[in-house]
């Protein structure tokens, strides 16, 4: 939502293009996600006296913040609906089906998003230290990671992939302050699906997400999406309780 | 706690005992002012109550309450007028319950995270699917209900929500889950069947929240889907009983008590920011008083006996 902000005030303030704009709000929120972990989450770390207990802690603080930015954003920038003429809105042609421009401009960024991001988790120091630092906190430990830095870079790079999704979207739809919710509960229904802590599973599971939510939609109706992703779910935690993708 | 007698249980529970004796008068010499201030607080107490019985006692925390509350609320207005009250909350409860076993059952197997996203969606699930039912099937939205006065019926509730689960704590049940939340794998070692006993807990919990629900739906006189499964619900009785205190008995009463009354100053002052202060208390618990109020006012006296 805020990132969505972002862009919508540079675009009407100052009319930086939206795709540029992610050149601003990327590093801010980065700084952002680092300031937040180091404030809040780093003592909670140390204090937690399990790994279960910390993410319940955390997944209530994450709450309490939702519930404290949106309604400062409300309190600032109102309820209202807003939105601007974003670039980019001409269609085209292919094969006999209109695509809007800025849609498929919208998915290669996401898509060389996701796989930046692979890369950058599978082939650099410091993607291995974030894996370790997930798969094993203590053993990582013991070969010099600072796991508290690689917490910090991971919450900094969390906001901004969150931050730059807002931007996305608002250039296809109406933003305001509540408009995160729905994206929250979906992610966080990928996370339990694709198994916690695991990359692919989560390609995997948004993928899965993404289509029966459009297919529910085209041949049944909206409302029954959720329905459809529980039922899903169901399934799956009943045969691999820990998520598709987690051993 | 578990080797005090009942006596001694209801007798710590005394200044509970009194306010309910109070409540009862209030209606006829306060006012209706008065009796929806306590009415609020009352069904209040009752879901954080029931909250805490399960979620408070093991940690595995619910986000899903809404979802047996609007159970319980869209039962009373379908049901409401051709079975008496009372008939319609007990039909709620039940149904909450076997939702909560169904929905235990898949979950509770899993660890704590995987349970609490998923019972936080379900809210929203339900709602979705009333919708969705009553676009295609009446092709209307909400529904009227019948107006009763529901300040002694939740009254009652809350009396029997509270004794029960009082009750409840002191049999095998209660002590599994009070284990449980200490510690799962001595648990499971010493033999306790933890995952039939955290289904069954929840399942217990979700009713309660089913009674309340179907008890309180009269209040509104017409209701929708958003209304019935609204997600304050389920993080009001969270944010109060660890407020309190989680893990202790008077936890969810204090906490609901000091919300409600708070949720009443800031809705007539600043409206607003009803929501920032209830993200605030959250961060401001979870981070500095991970055993809530409760747990200061005990190291208090601690401090003091030496």
């Amino acid at each position: 939502m805020l990132g969505a902000y972002t862009t919508y005030f540079c675009f009407v303030l100052f009319g930086i293009n939206p795709y540029v704009s992610l050149m601003i709000s990327g590093p801010m929120f980065f700084m952002m996600g680092v300031l937040i972990n180091m404030g809040i989450f780093q003592r909670m770390i140390r204090l937690s006296r399990s790994a279960e207990e910390l993410e319940a802690r955390s997944l209530l603080i994450c709450f309490g913040l939702s519930y404290i930015i949106q309604n400062m954003a409300t309190a600032l920038w109102t309820a209202n609906y807003r939105g601007y003429s974003a670039p980019l809105r001409e269609t085209i042609n292919i094969l006999g089906t209109a695509f809007e421009l800025n849609r498929i401009l919208i998915a290669m960024i996401s898509f060389a998003i996701n796989l930046v991001l692979y890369l950058f988790l599978r082939f650099t120091k410091l993607g291995l230290a974030m894996r370790a630092a997930v798969d094993q906190p203590e053993g990582a430990q013991l070969v010099g990671v600072d796991i508290y830095r690689i917490y910090s870079i991971s919450f900094g790079l969390g906001l901004l992939l969150s931050a730059w999704t807002g931007t996305l979207i608002s250039t296809i739809y109406s933003i305001n302050p509540y408009m995160g919710g729905p994206y929250t509960m979906m992610a966080l229904l990928m996370i339990i699906l694709a198994g916690i802590g695991s990359f692919i599973g989560n390609i995997v599971a948004s993928l899965i997400v993404g289509f029966a939510v459009y297919i529910t939609m085209r041949l049944i109706h909206s409302a029954l999406t959720l329905v459809i992703i529980y039922a899903i779910l169901v399934i799956v935690l009943l045969v691999r309780p820990r998520g598709l993708f987690r051993r | 706690m578990a080797s005090s007698t009942l006596r001694a249980d209801l007798m710590r529970f005394s200044p509970l005992l009194l306010f309910f004796a109070i409540s009862t008068l209030v209606p006829p010499l306060f006012g209706t002012y008065w009796s929806s201030l306590i009415l609020k607080v009352l069904y209040w107490m009752t879901l954080a109550i029931s909250w805490q019985f399960f979620s408070g006692m093991t940690g595995y925390i619910s986000l899903g309450s809404a979802a047996f509350f609007g159970i319980g609320v869209y039962i009373t207005a379908v049901f409401g007028w051709s079975y008496p009250l009372f008939v319609v909350v007990l039909t709620a409860g039940a149904l909450s319950f076997i939702f909560g076993l169904v929905i235990g059952f898949v979950t509770l197997r899993l660890r704590g995270m995987y349970f609490a996203i998923f019972t936080f969606g379900l809210s929203e699930l339900l709602s979705n699917t009333v919708l969705f039912w009553e676009m295609k099937m009446t092709g209307t939205r909400g529904r009227w209900i019948v107006a009763i006065d529901v300040y002694y019926p939740i009254l009652l509730v809350t009396i029997a929500t509270f004794l029960v689960i009082l009750l409840l704590r002191r049999t095998k049940m209660g002590l599994a889950l009070k284990v449980i939340g200490e510690c799962e794998d001595t648990a499971s070692h010493v033999g306790v069947n933890t995952t039939l006993f955290k289904t069954l807990g929840f399942a217990v919990s979700c009713m309660f929240m089913g009674f309340v629900g179907a008890t309180l739906a009269p209040r509104w006189g017409y209701i929708d889907s958003g209304v019935a499964f609204n997600p304050i619900y389920s993080f009001m009785p969270a944010i109060m009983t660890i407020l309190g205190g989680a893990r202790a008995d008077y936890g969810p009463i204090l906490g609901a008590i000091l919300l409600s009354l708070l949720e009443e100053y800031l809705l007539a002052t600043l409206r607003e920011y009803f929501m920032v202060v209830l993200g605030a208390v959250l961060i401001i618990v979870v981070y500095f008083l991970p055993n809530g109020l409760i747990g200061v006012l005990e190291k208090v006296q601690r401090a003091r006996a030496y």
